[in-house]
């Protein structure tokens, strides 16, 4: 035996903190439960990611399908088959003959359903984060309803998201990570001093602040460690798409992320750990901090916010559109004369072509749709302002900092849903500067007009944003750490070599 | 003649208007015992935690091999072992475990599992305890892994506070063995203990302590126990 005492490394240092640590009763344990749970919400954010790309692709594919019906309708090509360049079973039949009887009238064309969508395709990043998605939707029809009855959907909220409250990895690492940065550190140092430790620990060369830094740093990181490999499933996932490189970055911002709120809690330990008390003691300060940090503040900024900016009601919204759509009913007459008179390069169609009266609803419905739609826009900016309002509130919680700064990399943040339910407004109204004219004068669409017919982009908002979000996050994080790790450090340093 | 391993010079240690250690002066040499002995409350282990640097002196230096301790507190510590009145390890670890967290804690790591096994049957662990965890061992055998840490380190100095108070003779004995094959390989060794007997069996110096103050010093050589009892009694009461 050659070997001489001599003071550690600091990579020894972590290496031997981390070998105690795993040693530790309990650690394996609860790292197997976290991971369990993980891959759950992982498992569970997988399965509605490929429900809703489903659904979109199916929307998608069938207003492609529609369109190229009724162009070859016009073309002449009758045979579905032909048109389609594949064969076509007895149901697409069937529909295929409703494209050829519709393909040439404005009214039959806007009014049905299928064929004209705004669709929000989602990212493979909400595998990890759902966000608000579960609340808000994801695809209109837009046809020539109302506006509000285009993108008002009541039946999105998930009744089982509305009882059980988001279950997906983003909530687990905001939630739950801390907790578990918390069951691995609130007895570091504690524990040594109580089990009798600490004193034969400092007959050694090493200092109590290192020792202290180093345990604190590999329970943490081993806490984070276990979430980070869950980044990689979007990647997987967008591998080989055009996605890829933009699922990557935002991969990547979401594990730094991770690491840098992980780092918090690490730095709220150690200013804990620095009081001087009992494990208990500890425990009881840091869950506390969890409570405050976690729930509190962030649900403080949610009520500060409701009350400060009101959104309204879905209910007043349908109140006004029926009080509005009333009026135009009884004031039908002399609209659609007003109409005529506003628009006189619409044609007025005959009595024969339009012999149901058909005009005088859609004249109807273009007044409802005119004086709902400031609503709409300002119920939607309402949201907006609100979630303005939770943008200031990440500097005082790390935590809600961290929730948007996820979900906005995901694109299930209420910003994100917000832009696509105005850039659909959008949509709605271009669709109806577009057919109202052709519906008023009840003339037959042509080859001419299909070129001209709007359409929506598909859009997938998490791949537009900028990293504004994650830049703001990321500095909340960064200011926290710094300023509750460097009062924890001071404190403990103090006290580098007294047992 | 070597410069004393252990040295306190004018050392004083005081809380308030307590005075814990009051200008204690004593120097141990390589392969020397050096037994504290004093009634609680006398400055023993407070003598010790100064040596150790867990806590400042008011006043004075303790040095370990002419470092002070307060200004050289890791160069200092890689010369020094402790071991502590109860040797709490860790339960939840093999007796083999805890040897090898201590020794790699003292930056020993390149020891071999064969060098720690070597270790404890030096102290003559049980071959059975090994490998058991701690939470089983009796106090005898946690000061015999103690102990296996204290040779492993190999130290210039070794402190030991009241290291057979709750052992039991043949384990008191057998620490007592132990201890002089430390002083044979050339430790100096500053003990606190209140047991006479051991202290004169093993002690090379004996120092009676009083409310912070060293007040007598004899060699172990030149006093029979009945005599060191009967001086230290005399020391009490007066």
């Amino acid at each position: 035996m050659a070997a001489s005492v001599s003071p550690l490394s600091s990579r020894s240092l972590l290496s031997l903190a981390f070998w105690g640590f795993w040693k530790s009763p309990g650690t394996r344990w609860l790292s197997l439960v976290f991971v369990i749970l993980l891959a759950v919400a992982s498992f569970s954010g997988y399965k509605t990611y490929q429900r809703r790309l489903s659904v979109i692709e199916q929307a998608a594919t069938l207003a492609q399908t529609n369109r190229t019906l009724q162009v070859a309708s016009l073309k002449g090509i009758e045979d579905p088959e032909a048109a389609l360049g594949r064969p076509v079973t007895k149901q697409e039949r069937g529909r295929a003959r409703i494209q050829r009887m519709i393909a040439t009238l404005p009214t039959s064309l806007a009014y049905s359903g299928g064929n004209f969508n705004a669709l929000l395709t989602p990212s493979p990043m909400m595998i990890l984060s759902s966000g608000v998605s579960d609340l808000w939707p994801d695809r209109f029809t837009i046809t020539a309803h109302s506006q509000r009855k285009n993108l008002q959907r009541e039946d999105i909220a998930s009744p089982w998201q509305l009882e059980a409250g988001v279950w997906d990895v983003t909530t687990l690492v905001v939630y739950l990570l801390p907790l578990v940065i918390v069951a691995f550190t609130y007895n570091v140092l504690a524990d040594d001093r109580e089990r009798g430790t600490l004193a034969l620990m400092l007959s050694n060369p090493i200092r109590l602040d290192h020792w202290v830094l180093a345990n604190l740093l590999v329970r943490s990181l081993s806490a984070i460690v276990l979430v980070l490999p869950f980044a990689l499933i979007p990647v997987c996932l967008a591998y080989g798409s055009d996605q890829f490189q933009t699922v990557a970055t935002s991969s990547l911002l979401w594990a730094l992320l991770v690491a840098v709120y992980g780092l918090f809690w690490m730095t709220v330990s150690l200013f804990v750990v620095s009081l001087g008390r009992s494990s208990l003691n500890n425990g009881i300060v840091l869950v506390v901090f969890w409570f405050v940090l976690v729930a509190v503040v962030p649900n403080s900024v949610a009520e500060f916010s409701q009350a400060r900016q009101p959104v309204m009601s879905q209910q007043e919204l349908i109140t006004s559109e029926r009080a509005f759509r009333e009026k135009a009913e009884r004031d039908g007459k002399a609209l659609k004369e007003r109409y005529y008179q506003q628009h006189p390069e619409v044609k007025r169609p005959s009595h024969e072509q339009d012999q149901y009266n058909q005009t005088h609803w859609d004249v109807v419905r273009l007044e409802t749709d005119r004086q709902t739609q400031p609503l709409i826009r300002k119920s939607l900016a309402q949201v907006n302002a609100r979630y303005g309002i939770h943008q200031w509130g990440m500097a005082g919680s790390p935590a809600l900092a961290c929730k948007l700064a996820f979900d906005d990399l995901s694109g299930t943040s209420v910003g994100q849903h917000v832009e696509f339910c105005l850039r659909a407004s959008e949509f709605d109204e271009e669709f109806k500067t577009f057919f109202q004219p052709r519906m008023m004068s009840r003339e037959e669409l042509t080859l001419e007009d299909y070129d001209q017919m709007p359409a929506f982009q598909h859009q997938t908002l998490a791949f537009e944003r900028d990293a504004t979000m994650q830049g703001t996050a990321l500095l909340v994080l960064l200011l926290w750490t710094l300023v509750v790790g460097t009062v924890g450090y001071r404190r403990i340093q103090r006290r580098a070599h007294t047992a | 003649m070597s410069d004393p391993v252990l040295q306190a010079c004018d050392l004083t240690k005081t809380y308030g208007s307590f005075t814990a250690l009051d200008n204690l002066n004593i120097s141990i040499d390589a392969g020397e015992i050096f037994c504290l002995l004093g009634a609680n409350g006398a400055g023993k282990t407070t003598t010790i935690n100064l040596f150790l640097n867990f806590i400042s002196p008011t006043s004075g230096q303790a040095l370990v091999n002419g470092k002070d301790v307060t200004r050289h507190p890791l160069a200092t510590k890689t010369e020094l072992a402790y071991i502590p009145e109860t040797v709490n390890l860790y339960g939840h670890l093999t007796g083999l475990e805890n040897l090898q967290f201590f020794t790699a804690l003292a930056g020993l790591r390149e020891l071999s599992r064969n060098d720690l096994l070597q270790l404890l049957e030096r102290v003559q662990l049980p071959q059975t305890a090994i490998d058991r965890r701690m939470g089983a061992y009796s106090k005898g055998m946690r000061q015999k892994v103690a102990i296996a840490i204290a040779i492993a380190k190999q130290p210039k100095a070794l402190l030991l506070d009241e290291p057979t108070s709750g052992l039991d003779p043949s384990a008191a004995n057998e620490f007592s063995q132990l201890l002089e094959s430390l002083r044979d390989d050339g430790a100096a060794i500053l003990m606190a203990t209140h047991d006479l007997f051991r202290a004169k069996e093993v002690g090379t110096r004996l120092g009676i302590m009083r409310a912070g103050e060293l007040i007598d010093t004899v060699n172990a050589s030149d006093i029979d126990h009945q005599d060191l009892e009967q001086l230290y009694l005399q020391h009490m009461r007066s």
